[in-house]
């Protein structure tokens, strides 16, 4: 294949995929025909650069979508790609605007008297001013009036000053609303744990797989994530409470306030005199993880399907279109309102059938081997794991009332290390002691090959060896390159000191025969 | 502890017991009309139970509406009596489909409070 890398599809997969396509839920096209709608102009080329030249979002990367579905790529995940894939300047409604397909989130624009108002400015600065020079080359030079962020997760709003500067915010001329809270989760929720997630977000992402039809090809929520600068300007407006109301610009917002469902602290809108509803991302074209591989606190679907009964009661027949910061708007009052409600279903039904299971003595693995979503939901596009799986999501549930302990005695500690001191400062001091301690330098340059050991002594193969070679894949952090390439020696020293002073339980490792 | 919950607590635990398979498919939509002002709509629809406080879009089309006190409305709701004695009860008044309100409680499923632990 191009680049040289990947593999075909085995016939085994190729077969899967050409099965999946079976049946007629392919031949539904109303999302093709929502995420076409209102189209007024694509950003061409697209692909948007950061000021040292250097590429932070390549949508034109993604033109190989145009094509016939490779063998290599599931066709529901093709599907959401070329969806997700389409870019540009679309009309909601008269007046209301969004930018599409420029980064992982969508950018929304108001128009009101004076000005837009922008909801949800994207990941990166550099996205984020692309996405209004689109909007304006097309809507006229206006100016930015004001700023919402609907949640705190970066992709909406770490683009900011990419429509707005600091000075004009510390001014008073532009407001910028967020939900009560908004400033302790957007830098609480990743940032002590913020090394592991990062590290296994790379992998949740892919972000750093070259793009094509055997290595990245969506991510679900948008096709993948800006790599421009991230920024942050304070809110000068807290929503505190369900059912506030202000005006920014002429533009008359009514808010829901839904602290604990995608986010910590997020709220809906609705703009009254557009008949139109802002679900942020509490209702998007996917079924939505409750807790991401990357690592993050468990979100609470049961109070997220409650808000979404809420939206209903709320906002039900006071909208006919919604829209959210991720896919495409949902057109018609009723047609809206089932789509919220199969929203609704699809969390509460996650929720209320893990709870009913554990209390039956079922552990989160053997739940999620059995729930199926119910038929309705099942064939039903916008609640399909593009974003999440029904199986991870059944046992974050049950991660989050249970914890994860599945009964099994033994699994309290570990059955490796029966000589185990407690670990004090001193035990760990003498522990570091020893494993910096001078050795003969080796030559291994990684792991490859040698042993390595099940963390349950139950597992049919305790001990296994990890594969014997080890080449840098084209994602690999140059460190990783550096440390894998032929002839290259390890600069930790001799890790058999470690596995020494754990009571000589674990064998020095081997090299591979 | 059951005393202390309010209607919707009460029908959050009832709806972590609904038997989803078996649920599937039923629909069903009651309104309880109570002597305050909000009524309470419970809806079972995909294997999920709902209640929603208030006349709004929300609460659907009901199949059914009881207008009753809320000591007889906790009393079907934590199970003390059956839906069919509660639509012979004198006090309870009946609007529409008797069998929307037996299909609300026809799926409930029970925790089994000495499942095995540590034994497979």
């Amino acid at each position: 294949m191009e680049n040289g890398r990947g593999h075909d599809a085995s016939e085994a997969v190729a077969a899967a995929h050409r099965e999946a396509r079976a049946g007629d839920a392919f031949a539904n096209r109303a999302d093709f025909d929502d995420a076409t709608r209102g189209f007024i102009a694509a950003l061409e080329p697209c692909v948007i650069r950061s000021e040292d030249g250097s590429v932070v979002w390549d949508g034109d990367a993604y033109a190989f979508l145009n094509g016939d579905r490779p063998d290599t790529v599931h066709p529901s995940l093709w599907r959401q790609s070329c969806l997700v894939a389409l870019q540009g300047l679309f009309q909601v409604v008269e007046g209301v605007y969004q930018v599409r397909g420029l980064d992982l989130s969508n950018m929304t624009l108001v128009e009101g008297d004076s000005g837009v108002v922008v909801i949800d400015p994207l990941i990166s600065e550099e996205t984020a001013a692309a996405a209004l020079a689109l909007y304006r080359a097309h809507r006229g030079d206006r100016p930015v009036t004001g700023v919402l962020y609907t949640h705190s997760h970066a992709d909406h709003f770490g683009g900011v000053k990419g429509v707005t500067s600091r000075a004009d915010v510390d001014a008073g001329r532009v407001p910028v609303l967020a939900p009560a809270g908004f400033v302790e989760h957007a830098v609480g929720e990743n940032v002590y744990a913020g090394t592991a997630m990062a590290r296994r977000a790379g992998y949740m992402y892919g972000a750093g797989l070259p793009k094509g039809p055997r290595g990245q090809v969506g991510a679900g929520l948008g096709q993948t994530t800006s790599t421009g600068r991230v920024t942050l300007i304070p809110p000068t407006v807290d929503i505190t409470h369900t059912g506030q109301e202000e005006t920014v610009d002429g533009v008359r917002m009514v808010f829901q306030l839904t602290p604990g469902t995608e986010a910590p602290a997020e709220f809906n809108l609705l703009l009254p005199d557009h008949r139109a509803l802002c679900m942020a991302e509490n209702a998007t074209h996917t079924l939505h993880n409750l807790l991401t591989l990357r690592g993050a606190l468990v979100r609470d679907p049961r109070a997220w399907a409650a808000y979404l009964t809420e939206s209903i009661a709320l906002f039900g027949d006071k909208c006919d279109v919604v829209f959210a910061s991720h896919h495409w708007p949902t057109w018609g009052g009723e047609r809206a309102m089932a789509y919220l409600a199969e929203q609704r279903d699809l969390y509460a039904y996650l929720h209320d059938q893990t709870v009913r299971l554990l209390n039956q003595g079922y552990t989160g693995t053997e739940i999620a081997e059995v729930l199926r979503m119910p038929p309705a939901l099942e064939t039903a596009w916008h609640a399909r794991g593009y974003y999440g799986s029904v199986s991870h999501n059944v046992k974050a549930v049950y991660q989050r009332y249970m914890g994860w302990f599945e009964e099994i005695p033994r699994c309290c500690g570990s059955t490796r290390r029966r000589n185990r001191r407690a670990a004090t400062s001193s035990s760990w001091a003498v522990r570091k002691r020893s494993c910096v301690a001078p050795g003969p330098r080796s030559s291994r340059a990684t792991t490859a090959g040698w042993p390595r050991w099940s963390t349950t002594s139950s597992s049919p193969t305790p001990r296994t060896r990890r594969p014997g070679s080890s080449r840098p894949m084209p994602w690999s952090s140059s460190a990783t390159a550096r440390r894998t390439a032929p002839g290259a020696t390890s600069t930790s020293r001799a890790p058999r000191n470690c596995a020494a002073s754990r009571s000589g339980h674990r064998p020095p490792p081997r090299r591979p025969t | 502890m059951i005393a202390a919950l309010d209607l919707d607590q009460l029908v959050d635990s009832l709806a972590v017991r609904i038997d989803g398979p078996r649920a599937w498919h039923a629909d069903a939509v009651v309104r309880f009309v109570l002597p305050g002002p909000d009524p309470l709509t419970l809806r079972l629809g995909n294997g999920v139970l709902t209640g929603v406080r208030g006349d709004n879009p929300a609460a659907g089309r009901p199949h059914a509406v009881l207008v009753l006190d809320e000591p007889r409305l906790r009393g079907l709701l934590l199970g003390a009596v059956s839906p069919q004695d509660l639509l012979r009860d004198e006090g309870v008044a009946l609007d529409g489909d008797p069998a929307a309100v037996a299909e609300l409680f026809a799926y409930l499923d029970s925790p089994d409070p000495d499942f095995a632990i540590v034994t497979p």
